[in-house]
């Protein structure tokens, strides 16, 4: 066959896309961690914590075109999860009395016990999607709120199991730029291979059109359901290394605000590609820590400026209004880094090409 | 298809009605708007459950059965509007069928797409977005996508509508050449008359939910009944228009 060289080309080459978002990922997290200051460490262990959780909503919604509003609940549960494994052993006869005994006398290693957490998370919203996933995009969007809601609710009233409201304190803070960054290239492939797979190219087929792909063979709620439970693993570890970086957890954490940042994130950068994920969460986050530090009031030649209480929140609505009207694919409009050109020219701009045309050939 | 009954609250779509297809052949069928050739082939491929009668492959009842199932037992179809998967590439439009019915791996799949695209003229786009394609170029990949899927039988939605008269004569040179190429049979929807009877070894004829006749071209073409239910008033001269 001639001119087909797409056909069989989409691992090898495109391998450099996971490898390019990871790898500068990486070097910031070692340049952060061990020669930076230690405050912009934090900032960076942050902004890595919310693009595994981005990333997480990123593998299910992008390819099966449903939003899920309701990752930040599995979150929730992993950061409990991880915090029964590890938390405070003299306290927790006491605080966490309704715990089951092999928990509540003894304490775990973090990361099995992180890892543990995410396949909880996992298994819940394995079976929540057994029954959302059979309702229509829309339908299916609003129950991965009400799970958020379901979350919220019972969390915060199993006094015995979660101390119901109050803040859980004294977990153990060993989250680092580098560990999570860690996470951040296990999610970084994860999302590239779920995407470049058979599951997420008939996703992404019954994304824009249920009917046809269902009369192509491709049995949706199973695949949906696959990739919600692959992507709640994942907003589970972004839930414990959350309450680990704080070294505190409570239910309120894991709510509306939450939410409603990483959809912005992820919308502002695109739903349609992984680097349009990564940008997202990177340059929300940087107009969040500038707001911020204006908020906490900066002196600018003798001056004191300052931006009312709440002006984060409203300048990234207003980021997210103006991308929506104005580039409703996000800032990366659904292409992906062509790594392959930007290393062959070693120009400073960085192409972008087609994602979804298979990851490959589209000139 | 024996004796399907599809009602939706008081209308009859379809009125026990008897539809057999033959292998490696193409099957015709005709009939008014409305008559109810849309719901047949939904009927066909699991879309639409039958209210009363029977579906077999073979000698293998099909009846409420799901469309994924028919569709792995070799029942494949095109749609009257078109459903590309409109941000994927065509090749990719065309592959999902043969990783959905048959799982093959995707780039088994790629290829066996790639054979069908340039069999069926549409290689030079294979990587373009098929939402972005010209209305001739996406009929021809839904039908790439209804072959890609290994099917015995394809059906086929009015895959000629809205075509100008070259593209549509050769869209239907390719179809004749279906049955033989690929091994399976054919139910082609058409509504222009000439196409249809110089297109098929058979013709089935739907009017209001019924069958009201079968036979090859000329005999249909001469069937009183058919000229009454499908043409009106018309008579045998606009018939071999
Ligand atoms: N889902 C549905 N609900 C209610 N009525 C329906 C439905 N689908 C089809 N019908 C009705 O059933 C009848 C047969 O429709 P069908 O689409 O099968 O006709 P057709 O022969 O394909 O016509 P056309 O040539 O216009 O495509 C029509 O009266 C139509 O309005
Ligand atoms: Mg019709």
């Amino acid at each position: 066959m001639k001119n087909n060289r797409f056909v069989s080309s989409i691992p090898g080459d495109t391998w450099l896309l996971p490898s390019a978002l990871a790898i500068p990922l990486g070097v910031v997290a070692v340049g952060v961690q061990y020669f930076g200051p230690p405050t912009i460490a934090v900032t960076v262990t942050e902004i890595y914590i919310r693009l595994v959780a981005a990333l997480a909503i990123y593998m299910f919604s992008s390819n099966t075109g449903i939003i899920s509003y309701g990752h930040v609940a599995f979150m929730g549960i992993g950061a409990y999860a991880s915090a029964w494994q590890t938390c405070c052993v003299m306290m927790k006869p006491i605080t966490m009395h309704g715990l089951p005994a092999f928990l509540k006398t003894a304490n775990f290693p973090v990361v099995p016990s992180a890892i543990a957490a995410g396949v909880l998370a996992a298994v819940v919203a394995l079976v929540a999607s057994l029954v959302i996933m059979r309702l229509n995009s829309i339908a299916a969007a609003i129950a991965t709120f009400a799970l958020l809601f379901i979350f919220q609710s019972v969390y915060g009233h199993w006094d015995s199991v979660t101390m119901g409201v109050s803040t859980m304190i004294g977990l153990p803070q060993y989250v680092t730029p580098v560990h999570v960054w860690i996470w951040v290239a296990i999610a970084i492939l994860v999302a590239f291979i779920l995407q470049n797979s058979s599951i997420g190219l008939m996703l992404r087929a019954s994304r824009d059109e249920h009917t046809a792909a269902r009369a192509c063979g491709a049995r949706i709620l199973k695949y949906r359901v696959i990739a919600f439970t692959i992507s709640a693993f994942f907003a589970g570890i972004a839930g414990v290394m959350l309450g680990h970086r704080i070294g505190t957890i409570s239910v309120a954490t894991f709510h509306l605000d939450l939410t409603f940042l990483l959809l912005a994130m992820v919308v502002v950068g695109g739903l349609r590609s992984l680097s349009g994920v990564v940008l997202g969460v990177i340059i929300v986050s940087v107009i969040m820590e500038v707001l911020r530090l204006f908020q906490g009031g900066v002196s600018i030649g003798g001056q004191i400026v300052s931006l009312p209480a709440g002006s984060v929140q409203i300048g990234i609505a207003l980021v997210m209004i103006l991308v929506l009207r104005f580039r409703p694919d996000g800032i990366a409009k659904g292409l992906e880094f062509d790594v392959k050109r930007w290393l062959g020219r070693s120009s400073d701009e960085v192409a972008l090409r087609r994602s979804d045309s298979g990851s490959s050939a589209a000139e | 298809m024996e004796g399907v009954g599809v009602r939706f609250g008081r209308l009859s779509a379809l009125d026990g009605v008897d539809l057999k297809l033959r292998p490696n052949s193409v099957t015709g069928l005709i009939g008014p708007n409305g008559a109810g050739k849309t719901t047949a082939v939904n009927v066909l491929t699991g879309f639409q459950k039958p209210t009363s009668g029977k579906i077999f492959l073979g000698s293998q009842e099909l009846t409420g059965h799901t469309p994924e199932e028919f569709a792995r037992q070799g029942v494949t179809r095109s749609f009257q509007s078109g459903r590309l998967f409109s941000k994927l590439s065509v090749i990719d439009n065309v592959a999902s069928a043969a990783i959905g019915i048959r799982r093959l791996g995707r780039t088994k799949a790629r290829e066996h797409a790639y054979g069908i695209l340039e069999w069926i003229g549409c290689a030079d786009v294979a990587s373009a977005f098929a939402g972005t394609l010209p209305h001739g170029v996406q009929q021809r990949v839904g039908l790439a996508r209804a072959i890609a899927g290994f099917p015995s039988f394809i059906l086929l939605d009015e895959p000629a509508a809205g075509l100008g008269r070259t593209d549509c004569d050769g869209l239907i040179a390719l179809i004749q050449k279906i049955p033989s190429k690929f091994e399976c049979g054919v139910l082609l929807i058409e509504h222009n008359m000439t196409v249809i009877m110089n297109a098929c070894s058979s013709i089935v004829v739907f009017a209001g939910g019924r069958r009201i006749a079968e036979g090859t071209p000329a005999e249909v073409a001469h069937d009183a009944e058919v000229r009454r239910a499908y043409l009106g008033s018309a008579n045998e001269q606009t018939m071999a228009i």
